[in-house]
């Protein structure tokens, strides 16, 4: 006969395993990073169509516009001050908020740049607003997000 | 360090019209040494340790803290101020600088100082080199003592370091490989110094020979610098030589998420200014090497 209270034992921390993993997480938080990673799918998707002279070049002005709208959702996604837990924002977003909104605004300026720049087709002048648009990723990044170092995925 | 980004941001197109101009202006000639200097510099990350960006430091006046398991270095004024830069040095001075590793003075540089990757330059660039930093504007501004742990002061050990870590090859080419893969290994291994960052360091702060490119936690000022050898899982084995390529000139990853700290500056003052024949050389170059598995993440 198998032994009962053990199997019980495993099966229960087994289970409890992922319920402790899920209580750790946060929808401010996931929430958040989401309407981030959407930013990052759609620049990584620009990126291939240049870097790889894929067919799409088309898109590349939908994309823009897809970054253009979610920029404009950073403010309120960010709006309630959870510093903690599984997030690589600084506390400084909530400190200096005006300055986090003029980054975002700025990135909503980028993004529309580059739907712009798309439209005309010149494959340098996007590649080059590109960099724009990753530059002005970087400058709030560099001041309100954890370095990798520091991430708290490590 | 907060208002340091939106002049970065305005820096790359400013930069652009300044390359513009200067290559209008000799596209009838040939260019001469400051121009070509100033590419060589651009292949050499922009010399970007040498400003103090985090305290919106003037350019190449030095004065930047480099934290390192050695303790901290602060970056050397490399402008042609007489008193407190290199404006009073002979090319002769600064060639035996940069591939000797030896001051005017005969004092020996930490190999903070890249010379282990600068001794491979070409005659040509190093002189062309010269010729851009004695172009640029003389910043009065005193060098900072390094700040390190006390076996690490006694300077006099570097003749011995240098005995057993500096390489006096020079350049060096393989005619078996192609013309790009060459040129791709003298950048990398040469001018743009990936090696200096991106390789694990022994007790000795010597670069490991046998990890060169696999990266390491303990990079300069702290950084994790990645391993960028082509291992498929923890190094960039899975990525296309287009990823690096567009990386070195867009600072963006292949997530769409972009590089952080000093290679962020590396490729806003120098590698996104190369032209595209030579960023696809150091990717052709770093995408043949030897796969090492490390995990520095």
């Amino acid at each position: 006969m198998l032994h009962k209270p053990l199997i019980a034992a495993l099966a229960g921390s087994l289970l409890a395993m992922p319920v402790i993993a899920a209580a750790q997480e946060d929808p401010v938080i996931t929430y958040r990073q989401k309407v981030m990673q959407s930013i990052g799918a759609n620049i990584g998707a620009v990126s291939d169509v240049l870097k790889h002279s894929l067919p799409h070049e088309q898109n590349i002005q939908v994309h823009a516009e897809q970054i253009n709208r979610a920029a404009a959702l950073i403010p309120s996604a960010f709006e309630e001050n959870v510093s903690e837990g599984l997030t690589d924002a600084k506390p400084e977003i909530w400190e200096e908020w005006q300055e986090f909104e003029e980054y975002a605004a700025d990135l909503e300026t980028e993004s529309a740049a580059l739907a712009e720049v798309a439209a005309g087709g010149d494959t340098a002048d996007i590649a080059a607003q590109v960099k724009q648009l990753g530059d002005s990723c970087k400058q709030c990044h560099d001041e309100f997000r954890k370095p990798e170092e520091e991430s708290y995925k490590n | 360090m907060g208002r340091r980004c939106p002049r970065l941001a305005a820096a790359p197109v400013v930069l652009g019209l300044a390359v513009w101009l200067a290559a209008a202006g000799v596209r009838a000639a040939e260019p001469d040494a400051v121009t070509r200097g100033e590419y060589v510099f651009r292949a050499a990350a922009g010399c970007s340790c040498h400003t103090d960006f985090p305290n919106d430091g003037p350019a190449l006046a030095g004065g930047r803290a480099i934290d390192t398991p050695f303790g901290t270095f602060y970056s050397p004024n490399i402008t042609p101020d007489p008193d407190t830069g290199i404006g009073d040095w002979s090319e002769e001075n600064f060639v035996r600088a940069m591939t000797e590793g030896v001051g005017p003075s005969g004092k020996h540089y930490y190999p903070v100082f890249p010379y282990t990757s600068y001794a491979r330059m070409t005659r040509e660039d190093l002189s062309d080199l010269w010729a851009y930093l004695s172009n640029r504007e003389p910043v009065p501004r005193r060098n900072r003592a390094h700040d390190l742990w006390w076996p690490v002061r006694w300077r006099y050990l570097l003749s011995w370091w240098k005995w057993w870590y500096l390489d006096d090859t020079g350049p060096v080419s393989d005619p078996a490989r192609s013309e790009t893969w060459n040129r791709g290994a003298y950048l990398v291994n040469g001018p743009s110094h990936c090696g200096e960052c991106h390789t694990p360091r022994d007790l000795a702060g010597g670069r490991d020979r046998s990890m060169m490119l696999a990266g390491t936690a303990d990079g300069p000022e702290g950084e994790l610098a990645p391993n960028i050898t082509p291992a498929p899982e923890t190094g960039i084995g899975k990525w296309h030589p287009a990823d690096l390529t567009w990386l070195l000139q867009t600072g963006l990853l292949p997530d769409g998420d972009g590089v952080q700290g000093t290679m962020a500056e590396a490729i806003d003052e120098g590698y996104s200014h190369l032209t595209a024949e030579d960023r696809d050389a150091i990717a052709e170059y770093i995408m043949s090497l030897p796969p090492i598995e490390h995990d520095v993440e």
